[in-house]
């Protein structure tokens, strides 16, 4: 397991590599912190990034959250646990030119896991 | 093969209704220049089941698809269980197996107004990779063809195509992030998007180049900022060939967070989707 120092080495690491990760870390919202944004900051595979992101998660640094996607890819609803996601959300679909709120049920629709940084390690 | 073997004519004609004209006027010559439901009619009154159900292996790579790449969590799981029931219809090498479902729809025809139920023969390839699991499907019609002759009132799908992926997570089989592999083909200029949907901080955002135009090549500043973001569902089209004037028409849909791709165009090269998937899982 990485320890938090650890972890934060392999970010800062990385950070002194290249000033180009300098600017994508610095742009990146730790109240928003997706694999694939690790994984694009690391250069490294996607396994790897789920896994310092979950390293991150059991350390107490980050905590997991889900978004609901509704089917054009818009967020619906935000949780912090796929056990309180209620059985249907509001979307939008465009009907002749007009928007219109459509239920969707959850089960039909995609779930997007991303991370936040825990404040007081921040 | 009961599925296959059991089918009608109805059925067999919807079945070859899936491939293009020219792949089924190459296996079946006797019926160039036939209209393309004529020749499905006239191969499906053959009732040749064996033939059919070879073809269909031959030439799966040809036809309209959706393709999920499920990671393993679970090893055991079959993704069989997410979809309709099927039966096997051969395992040609190691890893590859195709199978043959059933599609229920409920059909309303008029005069006089009547309730059908139509089943649709689905063809299904699964692949199993190591950790990787990839499931591919026909593009299904909304409404299966009528051949009734009687008007048609609307037909109801009763096998919800959405649900699948999230039946599949409960299976152990979500599916896997090809966010790398596919933006490995864009950075090698292999592919461009003229539709990008992709997830920024606290918003969705999409863009739709004028003319068709590629957002690589046309907005370089743009696209170095958004291949380090999560993709959604995205337009890709090959890179321009001279020697296949034609190539760039067949766009691709992927979203690469979920570990999908769509390809909706028919496609002559066999090698083309298999290709698109195999260099994506190579890079990813």
């Amino acid at each position: 397991m990485l320890s938090s120092k650890r972890f934060f080495r392999i970010i800062s690491d990385h950070l002194v590599a290249t000033p180009a990760r300098l600017k994508v870390l610095s742009a990146l919202d730790t109240q928003r912190i997706y694999v694939e944004n690790v994984r694009a900051f690391l250069g490294t595979s996607t396994w790897i990034a789920r896994q310092i992101c979950e390293t991150a998660v059991r350390q107490g640094l980050f905590v997991k959250r889900v978004q609901i996607l509704c089917p054009d890819g818009a967020v619906a609803l935000t949780v912090d646990d796929e056990k309180a996601v209620p059985d249907e959300v509001q979307c939008w679909r465009e009907v002749d030119g007009e928007l219109e709120p459509v239920s969707e049920r959850t089960e039909r629709l995609d779930r997007l896991e991303f991370y936040q940084l825990v404040r007081s390690t921040a | 093969m009961a599925r296959l073997e059991h089918a009608t004519v109805e059925q067999l004609r919807r079945l070859l209704e899936f491939f293009p004209a020219p792949k089924l006027k190459s296996e079946w010559p006797g019926l160039k220049g036939q209209k393309k439901e004529d020749a499905c009619e006239i191969i499906a009154r053959t009732g040749d089941h064996a033939r059919i159900g070879t073809f269909l292996m031959a030439n799966f790579a040809h036809c309209r698809q959706h393709v999920l790449l499920l990671s393993r969590q679970n090893m055991q799981s079959d993704p069989l269980a997410a979809l309709p029931p099927s039966d096997a219809l051969g395992q040609p090498h190691g890893g590859v197996s195709y199978h043959l479902a059933s599609v229920p729809y409920s059909v309303y025809l008029l005069d006089p107004v009547e309730e059908v139920q139509v089943n649709v023969l689905w063809p299904i390839k699964i692949e199993q990779q190591d950790e990787i699991t990839l499931l591919r499907t026909f593009v299904l019609e909304r409404d299966p063809n009528n051949y009734s002759g009687r008007p048609l009132l609307k037909a109801v799908r009763n096998f919800d195509e959405k649900k699948l992926a999230s039946d599949l997570v409960n299976l152990g089989l979500p599916g896997l992030d090809i966010n790398k592999g596919v933006k490995f083909l864009w950075d090698m200029k292999a592919v461009d998007a003229p539709r990008v949907r992709y997830k920024e901080s606290e918003s969705t955002y999409t863009v739709d180049m004028d003319d068709g135009k590629g957002l690589r090549d046309t907005k370089p500043e743009a696209y170095v900022e958004i291949v380090k973001k999560p993709l959604l569902n995205t337009n890709f089209r090959p890179q321009e060939d001279p020697e296949d004037p034609e190539k760039t028409q067949k766009i691709f849909q992927a979203n690469p967070t979920f570990g999908r791709l769509g390809f909706t165009s028919y496609s002559d090269d066999p090698g083309d989707t298999d290709a698109v998937i195999k260099a994506i899982l190579q890079n990813n």
